[in-house]
């Protein structure tokens, strides 16, 4: 599950990557390498290196956040979402039921200017969700 | 005195320089970048490729001087050992493009202005090293 928010005045959008299964980081490099197509070695295959280790090395795990620190400070996630992250409320519904489904959710910020609007969410959806829509 | 409120947007631009034993296409240019065809990423490099084209401008060095390279011609932007690289290109009468992309104009432009890489393959090299951002 990938949740899109339009969130700040400079018209960027941030992410919340919920990977359902349990995977380790290892094999979600290899699941976005492997599903992008480029070539090993390439400057394509680093750009994509780069965005898998903004996404699961950079970006904080809300859920591990949560669950390791702020768990006796605040009683349920989404309090730690509403209180803590000052998330609008659509999105504090929507990570709610990710955190009961999800191995992790992970707040990314890109910092590629071509991650924004629907490409930049029908490309991370691509590359990373467990099962992939199909384009139209 | 005047206070103003609100944000201040900078644009960046970044130079390239291609050159190429014959004229190059797009499937050459997604080749040499590492994108196959059916990347879902293929698109993005599909844009940069004519937007690379639209705003370069295009060398025979069949036809230019070899002395007047780095005098002349290309002098501003290039790095010597860009110019020794044409002035060897020349020798073989090879192709270069030189131009510069924006962050004003798109997305795609945007985020190649604030890379800086040079790539290589048998038959082009790509130098966009030129970033300030």
């Amino acid at each position: 599950m990938i949740i899109s928010l339009y969130s700040d005045s400079y018209g960027q959008n941030d992410y919340f990557i919920c990977p359902r299964a349990s995977l380790s980081i290892a094999e979600l490099r290899a699941r976005m390498l492997d599903r992008a197509k480029v070539n090993s070695g390439s400057y394509a295959s680093g750009l994509i290196d780069c965005l898998y280790a903004d996404i699961f090395i950079h970006s904080l795990d809300l859920k591990k956040d949560y669950t390791d620190f702020f768990e006796k400070e605040y009683e349920k996630f989404g309090e730690y979402l509403r209180k803590r992250m000052r998330f609008p409320r659509e999105v504090v519904q929507e990570l709610q039921v990710a955190f009961d489904i999800s191995s992790a959710i992970y707040r990314f910020r890109p910092r590629f200017s071509f991650l924004n609007d629907e490409y930049g969410l029908e490309f991370l959806t691509t590359l990373i969700e467990d099962e992939p829509q199909e384009r139209e | 005195m005047k206070i103003r409120s609100g944000f201040v947007t900078n644009s960046s631009s970044t130079s390239f320089l291609i050159i190429s034993q014959d004229d190059f296409d797009e499937s050459t240019f997604l080749d040499l970048m590492g994108v196959r065809l059916d990347s879902p990423i293929a698109s993005l490099f599909k844009q940069l490729f004519a937007d690379i084209i639209q705003s370069s401008r295009r060398y025979d060095l069949s036809r230019v001087n070899e002395d007047d390279i780095g005098e002349h011609l290309f002098d501003g932007d290039l790095t010597p050992a860009m110019i020794e690289r044409l002035k060897r290109a020349a020798k073989q009468g090879g192709k270069a493009y030189l131009g510069h992309l924006s962050s004003d104009e798109n997305l795609i432009q945007t985020f190649f202005c604030t890379e800086a890489f040079e790539v290589e393959s048998e038959a082009i090299y790509f130098n966009c090293l030129s970033c300030v951002w």
